[in-house]
């Protein structure tokens, strides 16, 4: 939690930043969404192979 | 229930802050026309919605046009462009919108924000009025307290608690029975003018000679001004702080929540995330653009609303918690990138 919550103050001082630093957040958050959709496909595909 | 209607008000506004409702104003079909009265709480959305008949629960509704012309029971909760409240609201009435009109009483607590507001005459609020507004008229009684933001603010009704407004022209021609603060660039007042209590204000061009207006205290605040409010001095004053601290208490509620329902799921996207970044990257802009694509295909076709109905909320949740999201992932990555055992 405490290592989550410092890396979100650090992606809002990073986005304080104009255009590089709102772009390196996007980036940022672009590729965690990935992975979270990912990870979800995974699952996914797991679960219907399962079946 | 509640969560429901929060969630439908996040539709709502985002619907009005992308500015779907006007690009679309034509292909949102529909006039929307409640004609025989409901006793259950009603969720209606269109270019035009009217209400004519009585509604015994709460009203959620959004649309280009919305006519309110009959009484709500209880809640009413409005986002639109034209809004029009000629009905008597149960309870609390919260609006938001370009142009809002309310001309019958409303028995709760009123809170609005729009481009132009106005409060008729002859409408009681039993209690709070609280607006941010560009244009604001009110010209009704209040029985609450009133607090107000504007840019053009003109109060020429009945207050008969507390009184605060800030504006950048503020013409005062009321009365007010409560303690009044009121803050303007610009400030005239009226000859029907009466402070019934102390007053403090502050405007620019300088003090004012109220002594003929006003039964209390008559208070020139330096400290009123928004400028001196908003100074580095300030920066760390005990509001600043506060605010922070519910700031950081938020999120990190925020965070615990999305750690207890989805932790398996972030720990699997920290695997994830460790892998190519490029990977991750090309999905992430597949997700936002698709959620994106499909909102606005599901809007475009009508009978696709309620699967963009849908994508919107998730659209909308993953933008408004993004950095929460985001960092929750980046923690579970890190963690597992360095072997690390932080715990939940």
């Amino acid at each position: 939690m405490l290592v989550a919550l410092l890396s979100y103050l650090l992606l809002k001082l990073v986005s304080l930043i104009p255009f590089v630093g709102w772009l390196v957040v996007m980036i940022i958050i672009v590729t965690a969404f990935g992975s979270l959709f990912l990870t979800h496909a995974k699952w996914r595909k797991q679960a219907v192979d399962t079946v | 229930m509640r969560t429901c209607k929060q969630m439908f008000l996040i539709y709502l506004l985002i619907l009005i802050g992308f500015g779907v409702e006007a690009t679309n104003k034509d292909k949102i079909k529909g006039n929307r026309v409640i004609s025989d009265p409901i006793e259950d709480n009603v969720y209606i959305a269109g270019s035009r919605v009217t209400i004519d008949a009585v509604i015994g629960g709460d009203l959620t509704a959004a649309g280009w046009t919305i006519r309110v012309n009959d009484s709500v029971q209880e809640d009413l909760l409005l986002a639109g462009g034209d809004i029009h409240i000629n009905g008597v609201i149960g309870d609390d009435a919260k609006v938001a919108g370009r142009d809002i009109r309310v001309s019958r009483n409303v028995h709760g607590d009123l809170i609005v924000s729009g481009a132009s507001v106005q409060i008729d005459k002859d409408v009681e609020i039993d209690k709070n009025l609280i607006i941010f507004a560009g244009e604001v008229l009110i010209s009704g009684t209040v029985k609450g307290n009133i607090n107000v933001s504007g840019g053009i603010v003109t109060f020429d009704g009945t207050a008969l608690q507390e009184l605060g407004i800030q504006a950048d022209e503020l013409i005062m021609n009321g009365s007010i029975h409560g303690p009044a603060t009121f803050v303007g660039s610009e400030v005239e007042i009226g000859e029907d003018m009466e402070f019934k209590d102390d007053v403090s204000y502050w405007r620019e061009q300088g003090e004012l000679d109220l002594t003929s207006f006003a039964k209390g205290a008559v208070i020139f605040d330096e400290e009123l001004d928004p400028d001196k409010k908003d100074t580095g001095k300030s920066f760390f004053g005990l509001g600043r702080i506060t605010f922070w601290l519910l700031y950081g208490l938020s999120v990190a509620l925020v965070m615990l929540v999305l750690v207890t329902l989805f932790n398996k799921t972030f720990q699997k996207s920290g695997e994830q995330i460790n892998h190519p970044f490029i990977r991750n990257f090309g999905y992430g802009i597949l997700y936002f653009f698709g959620l994106l694509v499909i909102t606005l295909l599901s809007f475009l076709l009508v009978i696709g609303i309620p699967i963009g109905l849908v994508t919107l909320i998730i659209l909308a949740f993953s933008l408004l918690f993004a950095n929460a999201i985001s960092s929750m992932v980046i923690a579970h990555g890190l963690n597992i990138r360095y072997e690390k055992n932080w715990g939940k």
